[in-house]
């Protein structure tokens, strides 16, 4: 015999739904950073990667039910940012990306630049836009968001030992490319003097 | 280098993701191998510096578009009072067997609100189909679950609650019922009376502005409505604007008192 339907328990779902919402809106504000950074490592650019975000948030807020209180919301939403971004490539697909902006252009903080020169941040900052999506991504939400493998798995979809060669692969290149545009920018210097 | 202590490994001893063992064994080759350290010291070396460069205050500069988009809430204007009005007597209605059309006391965005209207009616309706499958429980939740219902919709409005003592109006606790309005959750509380049918005391969320009771008659109801502390609050029922005042009041003075 099939359960009785249970117009209370329906009810409470609903409201329950409606709060959800309610809190995933909430949340948005205080995570729009960490996911327009995201964003601009998969997209390429900080105004596409802001178009990303705006379209992955919608989706968020239409979807709020498949996301489990309790479990962690920027996950969520980084996961789907990036489904955003697989479906919006497939259809894309022979998209030429502009350059990353530099973000440190569009917004300053002195504070931060006093402790690390601002020409060796430009310069990391350029050279990861440069290095693939794939080792931009990874580094991003490993290096900068402080995800475990695992998590950075399950975000992008991918298994955890891409990961861990991504990860480990992208690091080492980055560090070459920076210390060889760090030594050419030296090079000018010693010759402008 | 030893085969096992590749970059792969490297990497995952900078992030923290190996386990007790495969740590000691990492540690233990470091030791020895000149070359492997230089290579972590690069790695922990470029991961600062990533984390310098791609800060979270080089994203601040919010786009109003985003900003937007997390303020497209639910209204929950003056409108959604009338709607709150034609919903709690439409309940009386069903319950008193009464089927009848609504009129509503249009506001001055009443122009604006037609469309709303035409969303609350299908609401409504939905509501009543609800109500009818309830056969002759006027409740959802009987009135011995106090402690229940005080507790669940405690949690729901995000504020401890109490429901009213109204034994001085002749009136008795009956049970409470549960509604979702525009989204939010709407608690509907019943109390029966020697003679005269049942009233009903409901609560919601508001506006931050404070409205005093305005009580209006409708279908040979009155409902009173006022607004509180981010609260919005009805009774309805077939009552004198006298009652309408006295129930309004102990509400007003024990709902939100714990």
């Amino acid at each position: 015999m099939p359960p009785s339907r249970c117009p209370e328990g329906g009810l409470r779902r609903e409201v329950e739904s409606a709060m959800v919402k309610d809190y995933v809106r909430d949340a948005l504000v205080p995570l729009y950073p960490r996911l327009r950074r995201f964003a601009a490592s998969l997209a390429g650019s900080v105004v596409e990667g802001d178009d990303l975000v705006q379209r992955a948030c919608e989706r968020a807020l239409s979807r709020t039910s498949q996301w489990q209180p309790g479990t962690r919301l920027d996950s969520w939403l980084y996961r789907i940012i990036q489904n955003t971004w697989n479906d919006e490539r497939r259809s894309i697909k022979a998209r030429n990306q502009a350059p990353i902006e530099d973000a440190r252009d569009l917004v300053g903080d002195d504070g931060e630049r006093r402790v690390v020169a601002r020409l060796t941040l430009d310069t990391v900052y350029r050279e990861l836009c440069n290095l693939s999506e794939e080792q931009r991504s990874v580094l991003t939400l490993v290096c900068v968001d402080g995800f475990s493998y695992r998590e950075v798995a399950e975000i992008l979809g991918i298994p955890v030992g891409t990961v861990m060669s991504r990860i480990a692969r992208g690091r080492l290149i980055l560090a070459d490319r920076v210390e060889k545009a760090n030594a050419c920018s030296a090079d000018n210097i010693l010759k402008l003097r | 280098m030893n085969q096992r202590i590749d970059d792969i490994m490297l990497a995952a001893y900078v992030d923290g993701e190996l386990n007790p063992h495969q740590l000691r064994e990492i540690e233990q080759a470091l030791a020895h191998d000149a070359e492997a350290r230089l290579k972590v010291r690069r790695m922990r070396e470029v991961s600062g510096l990533l984390r310098a460069a791609c800060a979270e205050s080089h994203f601040q500069d919010i786009p109003d578009r985003l900003v937007e988009l997390v303020h497209r809430r639910p209204r929950r204007k003056i409108r959604s009072w009338a709607k709150w009005a034609i919903a709690a007597i439409l309940l009386m209605a069903a319950y008193m067997g009464t089927a009848f059309l609504l009129e509503t006391r249009r506001d001055s965005e009443a122009n604006a609100a037609t469309e709303d209207l035409q969303a609350m009616m299908e609401e409504i309706a939905e509501y009543h189909l609800v109500y009818a499958r309830q056969g002759e429980h006027l409740a959802e939740i009987a009135a011995d679950r106090r402690g229940e219902i005080e507790a669940w919709f405690g949690s729901l409005m995000n504020r401890r609650l109490r429901i009213p003592d109204l034994s001085a109006q002749n009136l008795t606790f009956a049970g409470a019922r549960l509604l979702v309005l525009e989204g939010n959750p709407a608690a509907q509380l019943f109390y029966s009376r020697d003679q005269g049918e049942p009233i009903a005391v409901c609560v919601t969320f508001g506006t931050p502005e404070k409205i005093p009771l305005n009580i209006a008659r409708h279908r040979g109801l009155s409902v009173g409505l006022w607004s509180d502390d981010g609260y919005l609050h009805v009774v309805v029922g077939a009552l004198t604007e006298e009652d309408v005042r006295q129930i309004a009041g102990v509400v007003d003075k024990t709902l939100w008192t714990l």
